[in-house]
């Protein structure tokens, strides 16, 4: 078979694989040269309210820091808590956390949520599999490099490389190269 | 040829899914001390480069990567940082607020004046650098890199007005103020350095109630 058409099979064939490959690194490429502007692996969402009738630090149990979630929100779950300061209590929620203070009632909420595919993608693409995907990720930038040059050479006669003067000397030169 | 190349793409995604947050693996036989948080914090050195096993509560898992968590033990106080290892990819973000059981082995950064006169002299290069990570708060305790404006929490004096968004401080200003910090805790210590030290997990287990 002519060396031009097993350049168009090898460089079609890639194109079907580096689709995946390409939208996988393209869009946390995106979000990633943007690390100043947002978080791209979760959305996180904070809100301030005062809650009135707050019990004492020394006396907080389970239920009652469970009772403030209620108060804050009937959808949040409550899973654990602890004091990082004297009258500042921090709940953890399934949601995100509260931090309380004690003395004022001001409490602080944050919601996070993992961003759907991007958190994916970034995952990806900071090699963070390791192992399988670090060898899969070397030969898809191996494969990219030939998929770069296979490029050059897709069209035929004078168009094969843009801006040269002598397109069939240079084939015929990588043809005796190549012993073809 | 096209259904192979598709057949192989689709099977390598699928083998690169399956190893994501591997929190089980056994240890190779290497013996393991098991430490409770204030015998780490008290004294970490002789547990330098030594495999151990710690629990705690998770107060903070890093926004960024993941690559960090923060546990505390029963007074909630003081915490320790626990960073991945080579066997974990990242610490998802609903660890927060779980006991968590961690197997690894105990890091040391010795900071002396060495260190610091080389972190001056990327900050003023303006070079990032996350020398400061950890540091916050005291070396070897880690307090988390306060990345939730939640952590400036505080009780206000009588009259104030609702909590308001500051500026953002100067980076540089920031990383020179807490080089400075690090040097008056060398200066206080009577020693010629400080060392932080932070466990690199080998597995990791969240231990249900």
């Amino acid at each position: 078979m002519k060396l031009r058409k097993w350049n168009r099979i090898i460089h079609r064939d890639l194109g079907y694989v580096f689709f995946g490959m390409s939208i996988i690194y393209g869009l946390s490429g995106i979000a990633l040269n943007h690390l100043d502007d947002w978080n791209p692996d979760y959305i996180i969402r904070t809100g301030e309210i005062i809650l009135d009738d707050i019990p004492q630090p020394g006396t907080i149990t389970r239920q009652q820091a469970a009772g403030l979630v209620d108060r804050i929100d009937r959808d949040y779950r409550y899973k654990s808590h602890f004091f990082p300061q004297e009258n500042i209590l921090k709940i953890f929620l399934s949601e995100g956390s509260a931090t309380i203070n004690l003395a004022t009632g001001h409490a602080y909420i944050e919601v996070i949520k993992k961003r759907p595919v991007f958190r994916e993608v970034n995952f990806l693409h900071y090699n963070k599999p390791k192992k399988l995907w670090t060898w899969f990720a070397d030969l898809f930038a191996g494969l990219m490099i030939l998929f770069a040059i296979t490029g050059l050479f897709m069209l035929k006669g004078k168009k094969i490389l843009i801006g040269t003067q002598e397109p069939r000397r240079l084939e015929a030169t990588i043809r005796r190269i190549l012993g073809d | 040829m096209n259904r192979i190349i598709s057949l192989l793409f689709a099977i390598s995604l699928l083998a690169s899914c399956g190893q994501g947050t591997k929190n089980n693996r056994g240890l190779t036989g290497e013996e393991v001390k098991p430490i409770s948080v204030s015998e780490f914090l008290s004294d970490a050195g002789p547990f330098v480069d030594q495999s151990v096993k710690i629990s705690g509560t998770v107060v903070h898992v890093c926004r960024h990567g993941g690559q960090r968590l923060f546990i505390v033990g029963e007074d909630g106080e003081e915490r320790i940082r626990i960073t991945t290892g080579k066997d974990i990819p990242e610490f998802d973000i609903e660890l927060e607020g779980e006991t968590v059981e961690v197997t690894g082995i105990v890091k040391e950064l010795i900071i002396d004046e060495t260190y610091l006169a080389e972190w001056e002299a990327e900050v003023m290069e303006g070079s990032t650098s996350d020398r400061g990570e950890g540091h916050e708060g005291g070396v070897g305790h880690g307090e988390g890199h306060g990345d939730s404006p939640a952590s400036n929490l505080e009780q206000p004096e009588a009259g104030d007005q609702p909590e308001t968004e500051e500026p953002a401080e100067d980076p540089t200003e920031s990383q020179l103020a807490r080089i400075q910090q690090v040097r008056d805790e060398i200066a206080q210590s009577g020693k010629d350095h400080l060392s932080d030290y932070w466990i690199e997990t080998i597995e990791f287990k969240v231990i249900k109630e």
